[in-house]
């Protein structure tokens, strides 16, 4: 063994350790494998966000749960865009939906957990019919919705008519995950979707 | 959205094992161990919590955490999950307070789903039936330049707040297009890009024309397909 494959395996031998240590020493907020990690989060900051009028922040009472709100749209695959795995207890307002307060259906989803941790609607499925929901909007408003129903349905059933059709009236859908967690497609196999009204 | 990470640790473990022969290689070994050793223990841990279910069926499991950003945590129960609060949402004063799930019999254990790598430089659009939907484009050095989508008149454009990496563009289709098929190009980082645009039905004439007589406005200006991913399996059991 030469000198200078010592000096080469000292170094990797003092970097495979740190490396063990860093990635074993997560610690509890990120000791899954690195096979198994949620994605770093992106660190390019938001400069040009949503500029229109847009929800500011949700509240539940009942269930004490209250986030402000980014607007998402869609990911490259065409599907609905969530909060990264890393804010698990940050909510998001769908920003091709009304705003909450404008005749439709708002949408408004979080995340049941992650990052090891429970997210911000993990108990929304306690939430039940007649329960306040409070929205703040850029524009100063702040509206009461009051539940009217809560689904919980199969992904592979979503509701698209129910949750995305038409309404007559300002109304909300707050939406998360639920059900068995199915580890071979690493996904829930339901979502739980609260239906609510404008009332105020 | 991206894995740097994993792939990143990956090329490590290759490049390691390559140059530095045994040695090397055992501590390497050591830390694949470490890593396959304490994640599973971690993992046990989250076994052991609460599913999240319909009410009908949490009526029966133990308590479970809440969070003190209302005024009222009528379903608070336990002392505070360490390490929560780093992870809470920027400028938000949802906090989670109360403890650890708590534990069921099954064996089932939950995984974060390995997400597919960043890709710089691509993008896809996606059109609803009434003509309206999104051109997303991945680009991490900033902002797109010359944006062209020759079939549709862009609404207003702002980077996606859940990645800072991606592009919104919400688009309308002229009222001269028909058919179920475009695309469109972009700059980033000085380098030119193309993507293809999915439409959810056929444009023009038809009774799904955009902006028919009769035909209500979409108040969803795009409904994405499916069920929404809001969840990792921290909590399952």
């Amino acid at each position: 063994m030469s000198t200078k494959f010592l000096r080469k395996g000292g170094r990797a031998v003092a970097a495979a350790l740190i490396l063990s240590l860093a990635l074993t020493g997560c610690g509890t907020d990120d000791p899954a494998p690195a096979a198994q990690q949620a994605p770093p989060e992106s660190t390019v900051p938001v400069t040009k966000p949503f500029n229109g009028t847009r929800p500011t922040n949700v509240k539940i009472p009942k269930i004490g749960a209250e986030s402000n709100l980014i607007a998402v749209a869609v990911n490259k695959d065409g599907k609905m865009a969530v909060p990264s795995a890393k804010k698990p207890m940050q909510a998001a307002w769908y920003q091709l939906s009304p705003v909450p307060g404008d005749v439709g259906p708002a949408i408004v989803l979080g995340h049941v957990d992650g990052n090891k941790q429970p997210g911000i609607f993990y108990k929304l499925k306690d939430v039940s019919p007649g329960d306040e929901i409070i929205v703040d909007r850029s524009d100063g408003k702040s509206l009461k919705f009051v539940v009217e129903k809560k689904d919980q349905v199969p992904k592979d059933k979503f509701p698209e008519d129910a949750v995305y059709g038409n309404t007559d009236k300002p109304q909300l859908r707050l939406i998360t995950c639920g059900g068995v967690f199915d580890k071979e497609e690493h996904s829930y196999k339901d979502n739980i979707i609260v239906y609510a009204n404008l009332v105020a | 959205m991206g894995v740097t990470v994993r792939c990143d640790t990956f090329h490590w473990e290759i490049t390691l094992k390559k140059t530095l022969g045994r040695l090397a290689g055992a501590v390497l070994a050591g830390a694949v161990i470490s890593l396959a050793v304490t994640p599973a223990a971690s993992a046990q841990d989250e076994t052991t919590t609460t599913p999240p279910v319909s009410s009908e069926t949490s009526s029966s499991a133990p308590a479970e955490p809440s969070y003190s950003g209302g005024p009222v945590t009528t379903a608070s129960t336990e002392p505070s999950t360490p390490g929560s609060s780093s992870q809470q949402p920027t400028s938000t004063s949802g906090k989670p307070t109360s403890g650890k799930p708590s534990p069921t019999s099954t064996s089932e254990k939950p995984t974060t789903p390995p997400e597919e790598p960043y890709v710089d430089n691509v993008g896809a659009g996606y059109i609803g039936d009434n003509g309206v939907g999104a051109l997303v484009i991945a680009c991490e050095s900033g902002e797109p330049s010359n944006v062209s989508a020759p079939d549709f008149d862009t609404l207003y454009s702002n980077q996606a707040e859940d990645d800072g990496r991606y592009w919104v563009y919400i688009v309308k289709v002229k009222k001269s297009f028909k058919g179920n098929a475009s695309t469109f190009t972009w700059t980033c980082d000085g380098k030119a890009g193309k993507g293809d645009i999915e439409f959810e039905s056929a444009i023009g004439g038809g009774a799904g024309t955009p902006g028919t007589p009769g035909k209500p406005e979409k108040q969803v200006k795009y409904a994405p397909k499916g069920g929404i991913e809001t969840g990792f399996g921290a909590t399952a059991a």
